[in-house]
């Protein structure tokens, strides 16, 4: 494979950021990234991601060579967005927090001091990751697949991945230093030291020329104020249970997220995660007992939390216009009551009633006086009037159905037998195993008791 | 970073394999002598083995850990300059001797991926299993000879080598271990709050009262053929170094302490074994394990006809079972029951029993009296008195602790053919708490399905099992089963119950136990046919039965399918024929007439 040629890449993504466009529906230009980079260089959002699906349309091999060397890649972005920022700044921005004082003020010494011909020693010079106040993220390519722990193997080092499963464990969020900013004390000069790997040996002896020159062995301190760090979590998640073959153990796999990622996860949620699958770096003690192992993580850029509601996709819940026409006719309130339990003919009372307490809830009125906005709804009938079918249509819960049917059987009396349970919701079409679980679960929430034999059970 | 591995131990042991193609090693293990000829892990005390030295060992996997990274070749960088490519495979820690480095970016490193088991011997074996396979292991002072098979002529001085080397070493492995406790304790000191996790705990015995013993091995090939409960025989490199303990390490920085103790915990207490040859064993049955070299004395006892060997132990049975026959045949069937086909919902062959409605005035000593000549009789077995305590307290499923990463077991996590006996008599008045109710639904989920829910805290995960489950209750039992059997006991074998078993004792000489043990493993693994022409017959069979009876449904045929395939089996047929069929419906009849004499009160309505 021939080498990429990284400066060509730099100009073509430079044009990139600056002149992707895409038309809204006015048939405007609007400018994705360009806007995105003022908002940058106000510092108004930290985030910048870039949708590969965009840059393949911009350039497609380039999109595959962002994918297959995800990291260095970032490093590409993030420093031609810095280089791009100043042009972007409409406005004078102020200052956020102590480090954008710190580097105005830095920057006002340097032009002040520094003779510009002057080469300069590189420890010395403001590191760029400094000086960045934005984090550039990927999002993959719409065509991308998301694949099981198992799945991912050496092969994906270095590259964008996508991978779903569930949290299992995360830390909290801590700082990471990404820059160390150290102080001499004799000469006064300040030292940096970025920091790319979970640890670094800090520096003592000052480098600088003045120390080095005059022998003065100048001890160096370390500035927290001036040091950078961002938030830090490390997330441990876990397959799916469908994608584990049988008789086999779910895998697990270390997620970092840095930034804006962090704080996106909790144990139990289900997630896709897009990160970069990276070899981890470790040293001294571990380094020893593990000096043939390698552990990898994924760098993570992009976490997605899937959760039930997100089933249905922005837009499919938009509405089209006819079917805003179709809502907005008169008869809304009948045709809303209606398509409740379209499968139960007739009683359209009792389904506007139904409808009035699935919509009701408590109202809190502007001066802070609560006006009781629910009701509460007594279903009375002969047998096989449909009356479970309505309550179903409110309590998705089996287990709070069976309840229910419970209730009933057991009328004023304290216990009920089981068999008896059985027989009425089986006949309402649960099933038996849905039964034994409501059974356990009131039982366990001390509704009710279940003698030893597990024949009845008895309220408390 | 040297580690102290460069001992004299080393010379003749690792390196002198590694040098070699794997693939002519594994040659050289078809021989089984030379397998045999292995000492087996399970039965050498630590102690007498060296590092890195061939070892044996049998269990069942009870976790597993995720894949590993490690480089496979290495260059090394000595002081002077010099490189050399290092060997990774089947080691724990570098190989460096003092003043050399690893480079890391060396062009030549080669990386490979090899995954973690975690084994326990095979919980619930039973003694005279243990006391059997302990024979089968050759004594480590062999151990010189099966290093170099292959080099008779050498084969003397290794000896003598050996014998040299042996009392020192074992002097420098107990050093090594005052050392590792040494440094363990001022860690300790130093350390603000070390959380530890108790031996018990790593060990992660399947059943806690009967301990088993673990062992993390290595695999390196084939990772999907490695099942989660399964029987395998590893053959690879022990790998006891005592810088593998997380213990011994400064544990400054990491953030899940317990995490990093419960992936290295000392190798003394589990050590490691690097496979490179792997036997995955049908049953659990030393007997007619041919990894196993036989003792003479057990092979020379004369084999008898399979249909003579089952007269007698169904007499045995008999005896047993207040000389009860038809009892005796359904028990029969369940010791030799094996599932040996799954469909979509259903596990085929499972032949789960109750024996109820055993007499009253003998109940006290009896169960636990029967389960002790079951104990003789199988490989591996565990007795479960159904205590209220127990079942509210006893852990039964697995459980994953996120904590530790690890599979923390449970009682019915059980190799297969591993036969549980539920006594329900012992059940007393009193609440199942939520730990009791769940024990009843996993119970009921493993007699019901043979699968195993395994707790992942976010989500279950059933593995399949085939575990026998033999429960023995007054009444009719709580839990489902297959076949539920009211014992029709001899008013007269009651009386005499002391005496019966005593002689049945007597009547267990160690010959007939070996033909009975023999028997009933090779009967659960023997296959059986149903032709064509059978099929029909049992169709036809199946329509009158509904005529007869309405209610009687698929379940019904599927009980009878599987209790005449298992009366053929243990008559020492290989196919269905038409008198074991008869002799099915027969007894299913019998059994029948027997539930519905069965008094209405001890009914429950839960089955």
């Amino acid at each position: 494979m021939a080498r990429r040629d990284y400066a060509q890449d730099r100009e073509s993504i430079k044009t990139f950021l600056s002149e992707f466009c895409k038309c809204d529906d006015d048939g405007k230009k609007q400018f994705v990234y360009g806007s995105q980079l003022v908002k940058l260089a106000h510092r108004e959002q930290v985030l910048i991601t870039i949708d590969l699906d965009d840059l393949s349309e911009f350039n497609e091999s380039l999109a595959e060579a962002v994918i297959d060397n995800c990291r260095r890649y970032a490093g590409i972005f993030s420093d031609v967005i810095a280089e791009l920022l100043p042009s972007y700044k409409q406005q004078e921005v102020h200052a956020k927090d102590a480090l954008d004082v710190y580097i105005e003020h830095r920057l006002m010494m340097d032009a002040r001091v520094r003779n510009p011909m002057e080469q300069r020693d590189d420890r010395n010079s403001f590191p760029p990751e400094l000086m960045k106040r934005f984090e550039v993220g990927f999002k993959p390519m719409s065509t991308e697949k998301a694949h099981s722990i198992r799945e991912v193997k050496a092969q994906h080092i270095g590259k964008l991945t996508t991978v779903r499963g569930i949290v299992t464990r995360c830390t909290e969020v801590k700082p990471m230093m990404v820059v160390a900013t150290y102080t001499c004390d004799r000469c006064g000069s300040e030292t940096y030291q970025p920091v790319s790997s979970l640890s670094f040996t800090p520096v003592h002896d000052c480098p600088s020329d003045d120390c080095r020159v005059n022998k003065a062995a100048g001890r160096l301190y370390l500035q927290t104020r001036g040091s950078k760090f961002v938030k830090f979590q490390e997330l441990k998640m876990q397959e799916h249970s469908d994608q584990v073959p049988v008789g086999h153990i779910p895998r697990s796999m270390t997620v970092l997220c840095r930034g804006e990622v962090t704080r996106m996860a909790q144990p139990g949620d289900h997630v896709v995660v897009s990160g970069v699958f990276l070899p981890m770096v470790r040293s001294g003690f571990a380094q020893m007992i593990q000096g043939l192992l390698s552990e990898t993580y994924l760098q993570a850029h992009r976490i997605i939390c899937i959760n039930k509601n997100d089933d249905i996709s922005d837009k499919e819940a938009e509405l089209t216009p006819d079917e805003l026409e179709e809502l907005a006719q008169d008869d809304f309130y009948e045709r809303l009551a209606t398509s409740l339990a379209p499968e139960i003919y007739g009683h359209l009372d009792v389904k506007k009633a139904l409808l009035l307490l699935l919509v009701g809830g408590v109202d809190k009125r502007p001066d802070g006086m609560k006006i009781r906005g629910n009701i509460n709804i007594c279903l009375m009938g002969d047998p096989g009037v449909a009356k479970s079918q309505l309550l179903g249509l409110h309590v998705p819960n089996t287990s709070d159905r069976i309840f229910a049917i419970v209730r009933e059987l057991a009328g004023s009396g304290k216990a009920v037998k089981i068999g008896d349970i059985m027989d009425r919701c089986t006949t309402k079409g649960f099933k038996p195993d849905q039964v034994d679980k409501c059974i356990d679960d009131y039982e366990e929430l001390n509704v009710w008791q279940v003698n030893m034999g597990r024949t009845k059970i008895t309220f408390m | 970073m040297p580690c102290p591995m460069d001992m004299p131990s080393t010379s003749n042991g690792l390196d002198h394999y590694s040098q070699r193609d794997p693939s002519e090693l594994k040659e050289l293990l078809k021989d089984s002598t030379a397998w045999h000829a292995i000492p087996l892990l399970n039965y050498t005390p630590l102690h007498k083995l060296k590092d890195q030295t061939l070892v044996r060992f049998r269990g069942m996997i009870q976790d597993m850990m995720d894949p590993e990274i490690y480089l496979e070749r290495y260059e090394v960088k000595s002081s002077d300059g010099s490189k050399r490519l290092q060997h990774g495979q089947y080691h724990d820690c570098l190989k460096l001797a003092t003043g050399e480095s690893i480079d890391y970016n060396a062009e030549s490193n080669v990386h490979g991926e090899r995954r973690t088991l975690f084994v326990v011997s095979v919980p619930g074996l039973n003694d005279w299993t243990k006391e059997h396979e302990g024979k089968c292991s050759p004594q480590p002072k062999l151990l010189s000879q099966t290093q170099s098979p292959n080099n008779a002529k050498k084969r003397t001085l290794d000896d003598q080598e050996a014998m040299d080397v042996e009392d020192d070493n074992d002097t420098l492995l107990k050093r090594k271990c005052v050392e590792g406790t040494k440094s363990d304790s001022s860690g300790n000191s130093s350390a603000a709050a070390p959380a530890v996790l108790g031996s018990e705990y790593l060990i992660n015995s399947p059943l806690p009262s009967r301990p088993s013993m673990a062992c993390m091995v290595k695999v390196y090939e084939d990772f999907d053929s490695y099942k989660l409960n399964s029987l395998v025989d590893f053959v690879g490199f022990l790998s006891v170094d005592p810088s593998l303990d997380a213990a011994t390490i400064d544990t400054e920085g990491f953030d899940s302490l317990s995490e990093l103790q419960a992936t290295h915990p000392s190798p003394f207490l589990i050590p490691r074994v690097h496979a490179f040859a792997v036997q995955h064993l049908p049953h659990a049955n030393p007997l007619l394990d041919k990894s196993l070299q036989q003792p003479a004395d057990a092979s020379a006892s004369e084999d008898l006809s399979q249909t003579s060997v089952h007269k007698d132990l169904r007499m045995l049975l008999k005896l047993c079972l207040f000389d009860d026959d038809l009892a005796a045949e359904y028990l029969l069937s369940h010791l030799i029951s094996s599932v040996y086909s799954r469909s979509e919902m259903q596990s085929i062959g499972k032949f789960s029993l109750n024996i109820c409605n055993l007499p009253k005035e003998s109940l006290a000593q009896y169960t636990t009296k029967l389960y002790q000549v079951l104990e003789l009789l199988l490989p591996a077995s565990h007795y479960l008195a159904m205590t209220l305590e127990t079942m509210n307290t006893a852990a039964f499923a697995p459980k994953k602790d996120y904590e530790t990463n690890k599979l923390v077991s449970g009682m019915l996590q059980l190799a297969p053919h591993t036969h549980l006996v539920l006594d329900e008599t012992y059940m007393q008045q009193g609440k199942l708490e939520s730990n009791g109710v769940l024990a009843i639904q996993h119970l009921a989920h493993l007699i019901n399905s043979q699968e195993l829910k395994c707790d992942f805290q976010y989500y279950q995960i059933d593995y399949h099992v085939n575990i026998p489950v033999l429960v023995l209750s007054e009444g009719r039992s709580m839990l489902p089963s297959d076949f539920v059997l009211p014992i029709n006991a001899d008013a007269k074998a009651v009386e005499l119950l002391d005496e019966s078993l005593k002689a049945a004792h007597h009547y267990l000489q160690p010959a007939r136990l070996q033909q009975f043990r023999k028997y009933l493993t090779l009967a659960r693994i023997s296959p059986f046919n149903v032709s064509e022409e059978h099929t029909e017959m049992i169709q036809q069979d199946f329509v009158d039965m509904r005529k007869a009876n309405a209610k009687s449904n698929a379940d019904d045929l599927h009980g009878l399918l599987v209790l005449s395939r298992l009366l053929g089996i243990a008559r020492g047929k290989n196919a269905l024929d038409k008198e074991t069929w008869q002799l099915a419906t027969e007894f299913e009849a019998k059994r029948r007439q027997r539930l519905q004499a069965l008094p209405k009160s001890t009914v429950q309505l839960r089955n």
